[in-house]
């Protein structure tokens, strides 16, 4: 992908930095407006099912720090990221909600604006849905997973609203089987639908090329310093559109106009696994993975669904346990199923950058904990009450309860900050969109930088607030508004 | 030599009972974690470092009283044992193990 670079200096008119959800759509509009693109991502290219299910092969080679990016925090937490072709969008997408309601009339309040609007935006929601080609409407030939049936089946009983969940995920073929809910290894994806299209008409793209600084004369980017396998190159653009996710956004920002430019704190969703064992077979390896999701407490910013499950993402979350209950566990694996909880933080990430390394510190708020902990106690009881024997929760220390026990007071005990294990992959707002400049918006609501003429952001970062749902296509709304007014 | 023997020594004790395939790829694991430590975050980088040293040291220790394999396989469980109540290995160790889950079902 290097073969139209002849020296060391790179022109082009547009230049897009990162390939995930923002970028591969600002990329697909300009390129279908006849633009001059330059595309350039810090990952590799791994083609549709590169990885074949492996999870320790796309860990390493896909995944931004092998998997994980720690976060310094009471509880074990951590970020998982992609840093490849298609972003986040290739290890971890495929779920296209429309953004809440509750999040747009937030952003238009705060925003003073109806740009954000249900009505105004869902031309592009339907744009996006059709582009993936959205399935919400399940299979005949497969049934769905029963790990999904019993989110319905707690429906019922408890008059809560489960809703189908619309995905781009080809999932029939695989069933519940996919790794990490990975469009990856499906034909749906953003690779397939934004990318390569492009890729066909004239989009050049830089792989294993990382952004270091944008360097700046007045109020103009005048080009972009960047390693390119190890060798520095400059790239010169009339614009620049920044799309390297929530963390690499801001650290490039921080990287070229110095720490106090930008004071990054980012939104996350908190993820806790739960590990369920059925008093019957459930065997949800036969069904199609994550169909239902219990959107009953979406206005409190919590929801709960299944994940997908296979033995490696399974044991991986059950590493603190010992091996002779994990033997266990494998023995009755057909009972299992996994879960999860997910909750907008109040409290945000911290980021720092020292000596090009980046930092991220969280601490968990009072409120999140009572909130994890009522929504826990509700779960709990749900699942005993549809045919749970024994829920192992996300905690380092007495993680197991079974349907005997006081689940009640065994969560007010021991659901503590230092106790908790967490994960988050929907990181946003990290350099977000504001009405005027502060430390912490630095884009005005077109996307534009407040500071420099050809800057904009079209990526998580700029988001007002996280989105609850899954931000996929929330950030390809938000990059389509953007990029038709640059 | 002895970070090798550590990261299998690792290996192995994470996936002990683990083995209803019969399947052990212990000589490639050891290959497959340096590619997933020389590309992770700069902390859990030092934290392995911190281990690596604290066990090289233990192995070293066992080289000068000449222990057999057996008893040092066996030492060196209670070791990690021991380990695990520490919080900064606490972390480090269970990192390693899932790593070693992973690649293991892989």
């Amino acid at each position: 992908m290097t073969n139209f670079i002849n020296s060391d200096e790179i022109i082009c008119e547009y230049l897009i930095i990162g390939s995930g959800a923002g970028g591969s759509v600002a990329c697909k509009h300009l390129i279908d407006q006849g633009k001059n693109v330059l595309l350039i991502e810090e990952g590799n290219h791994y083609k549709i099912n590169e990885f074949n299910g492996s999870i320790s092969k796309s860990f390493l080679y896909a995944w931004r720090n092998s998997g994980v990016t720690p976060v310094l925090s009471k509880s074990s937490y951590g970020i998982g990221e992609g840093k490849c072709l298609g972003g986040g969008t290739y290890i971890n997408g495929g779920l296209i909600w429309r953004t809440p309601e509750i999040v747009l009339e937030k952003w238009n309040k705060t925003l003073s604006t109806n740009k954000f609007s249900a009505n105004n935006v869902k031309k592009y929601f339907l744009e996006i849905e059709k582009n993936l080609n959205l399935d919400i409407n399940d299979d005949q030939k497969y049934p769905e997973g029963n790990d999904s049936v019993k989110l319905s089946e707690i429906g019922k009983k408890f008059n809560i609203d489960v809703s189908k969940v619309p995905k781009s995920i080809n999932s029939t073929e695989k069933l519940n089987k996919l790794t990490l809910g990975s469009p990856g290894e499906t034909a749906n994806s953003i690779l397939q639908r934004y990318i390569y299209p492009c890729m066909k008409k004239d989009l050049k793209i830089l792989t294993n090329c990382r952004a270091e600084k944008l360097v700046a004369t007045g109020s103009k980017i005048t080009s972009v310093e960047a390693m390119l396998d190890n060798k520095r190159v400059n790239i010169k653009a009339d614009k620049v559109i920044l799309a390297c996710g929530a963390t690499q956004t801001p650290t490039l920002i921080k990287n070229s106009f110095g720490s106090k430019f930008l004071n990054s704190k980012i939104d996350v969703h908190l993820n806790l696994r739960i590990g369920v064992k059925f008093i019957d077979k459930i065997k949800v390896n036969n069904g199609i993975m994550f169909t239902r999701q219990i959107q009953e407490y979406l206005n409190d910013g919590v929801l709960i669904m299944p994940t997908s499950f296979n033995k490696n993402s399974f044991f991986s979350g059950l590493a603190k346990m010992n091996n002779q209950d994990l033997s266990q566990i494998e023995e009755k694996i057909d009972n299992y199923a996994n879960f999860v909880i997910q909750i907008q933080s109040q409290n945000k990430v911290n980021l720092y950058n020292f000596n090009k390394n980046l930092f991220l510190t969280y601490k968990l708020s009072s409120n999140d904990l009572l909130k994890i902990k009522k929504y826990f106690i509700f779960f709990c009881n749900a699942l005993f009450e549809t045919g749970a024997e024994e829920i192992i929760l996300p905690l380092k220390k007495n993680y197991l309860i079974n349907r005997e026990e006081n689940y009640i007071d065994f969560i007010e005990n021991n659901f503590t900050p230092k106790n908790l294990e967490m994960i988050s992959v929907h990181a946003t707002s990290s350099a977000k969109m504001g009405l005027k400049k502060t430390n912490q918006e630095i884009f005005n609501i077109d996307g534009k930088s407040f500071d420099f003429e050809n800057l904009f952001c079209v990526d998580s970062s700029i988001l007002p607030t996280s989105t609850i749902e899954s931000p996929q296509a929330t950030i390809m709304m938000m990059s389509k508004i953007i990029v038709e007014q640059i | 030599m002895f970070e090798e023997k550590i990261v299998r020594s690792l290996y192995k004790k994470n996936i002990e009972f683990l083995n209803s395939r019969g399947v052990e790829k212990n000589n490639n694991f050891y290959i497959f974690f340096k590619s997933i430590i020389d590309s992770t975050h700069i902390l859990i980088k030092i934290a392995y470092k911190i281990l690596i040293f604290f066990l090289i040291f233990f192995f070293f220790i066992n080289k000068i009283l000449f222990i057999s394999k057996k008893l040092e396989f066996n030492l060196f469980g209670y070791l990690i044992n021991f380990l695990n109540k520490i919080y900064f290995f606490k972390e480090i160790l269970k990192l390693i193990k899932t790593y070693s889950i992973i690649y293991f079902y892989d």
